[in-house]
C-alpha cells in the first residue's frame, strides 16, 4: 500500500531524515518507535505532505505521491492524528469532528452524520459530550476526538503520533483497544510512532526503531519485543541505546 | 411552521438586525449635524474593523499595519478623482487593486511569521507605507497633505451631503458584515477558525493554512482600503498622518473592545471608541483644563485592559447574551399570552 524509499528530509540545514524505506500492506499495523529527536514525527510529516523530502520516492497504492501538499494527500486518504492532539479548544465536540471531514464538503449532510455516528459507536463517550467546547475535554477524551476527527476524512491510511503522550496506562490500554479495532472492523491501516514502546510493539504487526534520521532495526513486532538491544533500550534492559 | 416558532427565529436572529436597521434609518433624521459626522466616521471604522475582526478574531492573525491599507485607499481614490478625474468608483476600484496587491506581496513572506513577530512586521509595513505618502510629494502631497478631493459620485448620483454619505456608508458596513458572515459561516470560515484553534492539527486535516491566510489578510486589506477611499471622499483633504501606526493601533483596540471573536465585534468596538473619544474631548477639559488631547490615550489603554481582564471576548458576546436574554424573556411571553390560535407552547417546541 504505502512504499517509502530513501527519504531524506532537511529541516533547514539540518538533516532529519537520512534515508528511510520502508513498506506497508494494506490493514496493517506498522509502529515507528525510537527516542526523542530519532525524526519520527519529521517522518510521519513528510509522508503527510507537511513537510517536503529533497531526496526519495513515496509511493501510495502505486503512485508516487511527489511533493503533494498535505490538502492532496489528505484528499488520497492519508490522514495524521499531530502530537499532543491538537484539539481545537473553542469548538465543539462534534465540530471538531465535522472538521476531519473539511475536505468532504461535497458529500451530503446524511453521509456525514452517518459518519459521526460511526465514530461515536467506537467512541460513545463522545456522543454524551458533543456539544462540549473539544478544550474541556480530558486528555484521553481528547485523544479520542482526535482519533476520531482523523476518521472523519475516510483515511485508508491512518498515522498517529505518540497517542498515548501523557494518558494514564488504562487509557493507553483503550487507545490501543480502538486502533486494533479500526484495523480489523474497517481495514484500515495505521503507522503508530510511539514512546510507549511495549504498548506499540504489543498491538502492532510489524515495526521498526528510529535513531538519528536512520532506522536501526525492522521487523515482526513480536520478534523486536524479544529483541535484545529492544529490550536493553527501551523495555527495561540493560544497556542504553540502539547499535545502529 | 407555526407562530411561535416564527416568533422564536424573528426573536433569535433577525429581531435584533431588524431593530438596528430601523435604528439606523430613523437615527440621522433626529440627530444634529456634528453626531451624524460621528456616526459616519463610526461607519468608516466599522468597515475596517469588520475585515480586521476576520483577519484577528477567526483567522488569529495580528496586524498593526492596516492603517496603511486605509491610507492606500484614500490616496488611490485621491489621486484618481483629485488628479485625474475619474469617477469615485474607479478610485474605488484602484485602491482595491492597489491594496490587494500590497496586501499579497507582503502577506507571503510575513504571515509565516507568528504573534509578536508578526505584529511586528506589519508594522514596520505601517511604517514604511507611511514613508512612502510622506515622501512621494508629487503624487501625495507629502505632509501639506492632498486638498481638493471631490465628493463621491456614483453613476450620477452624487454623495454631497453628510445624509447621504451617512446611508452610503451604513450600507456598505452592513453589507460587508453579512459578506463577512457568510464566509464565517461557510466552509472557508471553518477553515480559518481551524487555523486560529491550531496550525498543526489544520494542516493535519487538510487545510492550506498559508493560503487562507493571506486570502483573508488580502480581505481584509480591501475592507481597509475601501473605508479609505471613501473616507478621502468625505474630509476631501487627507495627508500622511491619518495613517501612522497609531491609526493602526487605534483599528486594533476597537476591535479588541468590541470583540475580535464575533463579526459585529468590529463593529461595536468602532460605536464605543469613536463615541468615547468624542466624549472624553468635550468633557476631560473639564476637569483638566490643562492636559492635551493625547489624554484619551491614557483612558483607552485603561479601559483595553479593563476589557481584557473582565471581558476577554470583548463588548460583542455580553451584548448578545442580553439581548438573547430580553428575546427569549419577551418570546417566553409571547407563548404564554399569544393569539387564541397559537399553539400552546413555549419556544415552539411540542413536547
Amino acid at each position: 500500500m504505502l512504499q517509502v524509499k530513501d527519504i531524506h528530509t532537511y529541516h533547514g540545514f539540518l538533516h532529519v531524515l537520512k534515508g528511510i524505506s520502508f513498506e506497508l500492506n494494506k490493514g496493517e499495523i506498522f509502529a515507528i518507535v525510537g527516542s526523542n529527536g530519532a525524526g519520527k514525527s519529521t517522518l510521519l510529516g513528510t509522508i503527510a505532505g507537511i513537510y517536503q523530502q529533497r531526496q526519495g520516492k513515496i509511493l501510495y497504492e502505486g503512485n508516487d505521491l511527489g511533493k503533494q501538499k498535505v490538502e492532496e494527500v489528505v484528499k488520497k486518504g492519508i490522514c495524521l492524528v499531530p502530537e499532543r492532539r491538537q484539539i481545537f479548544d473553542a469548538l465543539s465536540v462534534k465540530d471538531n469532528m465535522m472538521l476531519g471531514a473539511y475536505h468532504r464538503y461535497r458529500q451530503s449532510k446524511k453521509t456525514l452524520q452517518q459518519d459521526i455516528d460511526r465514530c461515536y459507536e467506537l467512541f460513545p463517550k463522545l456522543k454524551t459530550m458533543e456539544d462540549r467546547p473539544g478544550g474541556l475535554l480530558s486528555g484521553g477524551e481528547q485523544q479520542m476526538l482526535a482519533i476520531a476527527r482523523g476518521l472523519m476524512s475516510n483515511p485508508k491510511l491512518m498515522m498517529l503520533d505518540e497517542p498515548s503522550l501523557g494518558l494514564a496506562p488504562l487509557i493507553v490500554k483503550d487507545i490501543m483497544n480502538i486502533l486494533d479495532q479500526l484495523r480489523t472492523e474497517f481495514g484500515t491501516t495505521i503507522i503508530l510512532v510511539e514512546q510507549n514502546v511495549k504498548a506499540a510493539l504489543k498491538v502492532a504487526d510489524r515495526a521498526c526503531v528510529m535513531e538519528r534520521g536512520e532506522i536501526a532495526i525492522e521487523g515482526e513486532a513480536k520478534s523486536l519485543m524479544k529483541d535484545p538491544r529492544v529490550r536493553d533500550a527501551y523495555l527495561g534492559g540493560k544497556g542504553r541505546t540502539v547499535p545502529v | 411552521m407555526n407562530h411561535s416558532k416564527v416568533s422564536e427565529l424573528y426573536n433569535r436572529h433577525y429581531g435584533g438586525l431588524f431593530l438596528f436597521i430601523a435604528a439606523l434609518v430613523i437615527v440621522p433624521f433626529v440627530a444634529n449635524s456634528f453626531l451624524l459626522s460621528v456616526l459616519i466616521l463610526v461607519g468608516l471604522y466599522g468597515i475596517v474593523t469588520t475585515g480586521l475582526t476576520m483577519l484577528m478574531g477567526y483567522a488569529g492573525q495580528i496586524s498593526l499595519g492596516h492603517a496603511a491599507f486605509y491610507g492606500i485607499g484614500a490616496y488611490a481614490s485621491a489621486v484618481m478623482t483629485g488628479t485625474y478625474g475619474m469617477p469615485g468608483i474607479v478610485g474605488i476600484l484602484v485602491g482595491v487593486a492597489f491594496a490587494g496587491t500590497v496586501a499579497v506581496l507582503i502577506g507571503i513572506p510575513t504571515l509565516k511569521l507568528k504573534e509578536n513577530y508578526l505584529a511586528l512586521a506589519t508594522l514596520g509595513f505601517g511604517i514604511i507605507i507611511f514613508t512612502f505618502f510622506k515622501e512621494l510629494k508629487e503624487i501625495t502631497g507629502g505632509l501639506n497633505g492632498f486638498f481638493g478631493i471631490p465628493s463621491f459620485n456614483l453613476f450620477g448620483f452624487a454623495f454631497d451631503t453628510d445624509l447621504k454619505f451617512y446611508f452610503l456608508i451604513w450600507a456598505l458596513l452592513i453589507v460587508g458584515i453579512l459578506f463577512s458572515k457568510n464566509i464565517i459561516d461557510s466552509r472557508v470560515g471553518r477553515a480559518l477558525r481551524s487555523i486560529h484553534g491550531s496550525d498543526v492539527a489544520a494542516n493535519s486535516i487538510g487545510v492550506n493554512i498559508q493560503q487562507y491566510k493571506l486570502k483573508v489578510f488580502v480581505l481584509s486589506a480591501v475592507y481597509a482600503s475601501v473605508a479609505g477611499s471613501l473616507y478621502a471622499h468625505y474630509v476631501t483633504f487627507i495627508n500622511p498622518n491619518l495613517f501612522t501606526a497609531m491609526e493602526s493601533i487605534t483599528f486594533l483596540i476597537m476591535v479588541v473592545i468590541g470583540g475580535s471573536a464575533n463579526i459585529w465585534g468590529g463593529m461595536i468596538g468602532a460605536i464605543v471608541y469613536v463615541l468615547l473619544n468624542e466624549l472624553l474631548k468635550e468633557v476631560v477639559p473639564m476637569f483638566f483644563p490643562n492636559v492635551g488631547g493625547e489624554f484619551q490615550i491614557v483612558f483607552f489603554g485603561i479601559l483595553l485592559v479593563a476589557i481584557l481582564i473582565y471581558m476577554p471576548q470583548g463588548l460583542a458576546p455580553t451584548l448578545g447574551k442580553v439581548w438573547r436574554r430580553l428575546a427569549g424573556r419577551k418570546n417566553k411571553k409571547a407563548a404564554v399570552t399569544g393569539p387564541p390560535n397559537a399553539d400552546a407552547t413555549v419556544g415552539g417546541s411540542k413536547s
